[in-house]
């Protein structure tokens, strides 16, 4: 996760990252500083069990208003959609063999 | 010296070498003139171009018009916050139908209608699909596009100004079959408390140019151009104490990256 303002601006580099890494959550936009976030997010993923990228689209939407844009990238569709932090539910498999697609979203908060 | 070497070296072609070399004398004396007088530099440029190519400088550009507003507005005192977090248990998952958007709206306004909750100070701001992209990185194609849910989102005005800020808001995801998949609502009750004074949009760009505004951001760029100004009330993250809804100024334009910026400025004089 990278709670900075504006690093996720071009995904497609990004994405050239993830080899066994399965994914990269952020923004594209400025984002205020805020520990909400982070407390929201754990909370979710933790407490909750639930997957990350919806702990992210909960924790964003829910802490930010729409002048704030956040990604969620994942090197494959799965992973995007199932994995969970380590310990807290199922994780999919690294991508293999390592291909040139990427799953990803954005959106206002 | 150059000189000197030119004609040692001359013969049939010293007068080539002579004016070469005054050339050169020349570029010097101007390089040599922009280092030692660089206010003579800069007003070679035009003002914008100024501001937007040191990056140093806090200047800001303004393509807009302030709404008129009197010296002073209403503020109000927070009497109760509601907050409503409500999902099925997975949302991000893909969904082979989807609603339409306008459809989306009609089953989001009946959800809200039938639970009371669609008070007529709420306004629709966003409608979107939400996808999930799936992305050739060698290629930055986008080769596959998984619906998930249709999001509505709504916002509110507050005697016609509009709240900005992560309070206040609505969020309603329609997936398959008209299902509510994600449903948010923070929303403050609130009461009319008095008038404050209020500065002008000039002087509350003073303040943002020295980077008083109402959300402390993570960002080191800082505003270039302000292309819209707003007034409304600033509400803060849900579960956030707050006491009162005070006026702010709203800025929208561009950052000195050329990235999109929205600044919100406390507009009250006290």
């Amino acid at each position: 996760m990278i709670a900075s303002c504006e690093v996720l601006h071009d995904v497609n580099e990004w994405a050239k990252a993830l080899k066994y890494g399965h994914g990269i959550l952020g923004f594209s936009s400025t984002v205020p500083t805020s520990t909400a976030l982070l407390d929201r997010f754990f909370e979710e993923t933790i407490n909750n069990d639930d997957e990350i990228v919806d702990a992210w689209l909960f924790a964003t939407v829910e802490t930010f208003d729409s002048s704030v844009t956040a990604v969620a990238i994942a090197d494959t569709d799965d992973q995007f959609v199932y994995d969970h932090l380590n310990g807290q539910g199922t994780m999919e498999p690294n991508e293999s063999p390592d291909d040139s697609l990427y799953a990803y979203n954005s959106w206002g908060c | 010296m150059i000189l000197c070497m030119h004609i040692i070296h001359g013969g049939a072609n010293l007068n080539k070498m002579v004016s070469l070399t005054f050339l050169m004398l020349v570029l010097g004396a101007c390089v040599a003139y922009f280092v030692i007088d660089p206010e003579s530099n800069a007003v070679a440029f035009s003002d914008a171009e100024k501001m937007k190519g040191s990056g140093l400088s806090n200047e800001i550009v303004v393509n807009a018009q302030a709404p008129e507003i009197g010296k002073t507005l209403p503020y109000y005192k927070v009497m109760n916050e509601d907050k409503i977090h409500e999902s099925v248990d997975k949302v991000v998952i893909p969904r082979e139908y989807l609603p339409s958007e306008e459809e989306a709206v009609k089953t989001a306004n009946e959800f809200l209608g039938k639970r009371n909750t669609l008070s007529d100070d709420a306004y629709i701001s966003n409608v979107e699909t939400f996808t999930i992209k799936t992305v050739d990185e060698n290629k930055g194609s986008v080769e596959k596009e998984t619906p998930v849910f249709v999001r509505v989102s709504y916002n509110r005005n507050l005697d016609g100004y509009p709240i900005v800020g992560p309070g206040d808001s609505m969020e309603v995801c329609i997936g398959e079959k008209e299902e509510i998949v994600y449903f948010f609502k923070t929303w403050r009750e609130v009461e009319k408390a008095g008038e404050v004074s209020i500065i002008d949009a000039n002087a509350a760009i003073e303040k943002l140019k020295h980077g008083d505004s109402v959300q402390p951001l993570k960002s080191l760029n800082k505003p270039a151009e302000i292309n819209e100004i707003k007034i409304g009330y600033y509400s803060d993250t849900p579960g956030e104490k707050q006491e009162f809804y005070k006026p702010v100024w709203i800025f929208k334009g561009k950052d000195d990256a050329g990235s999109n910026m929205t600044r919100y400025v406390n507009a009250t004089s006290e």
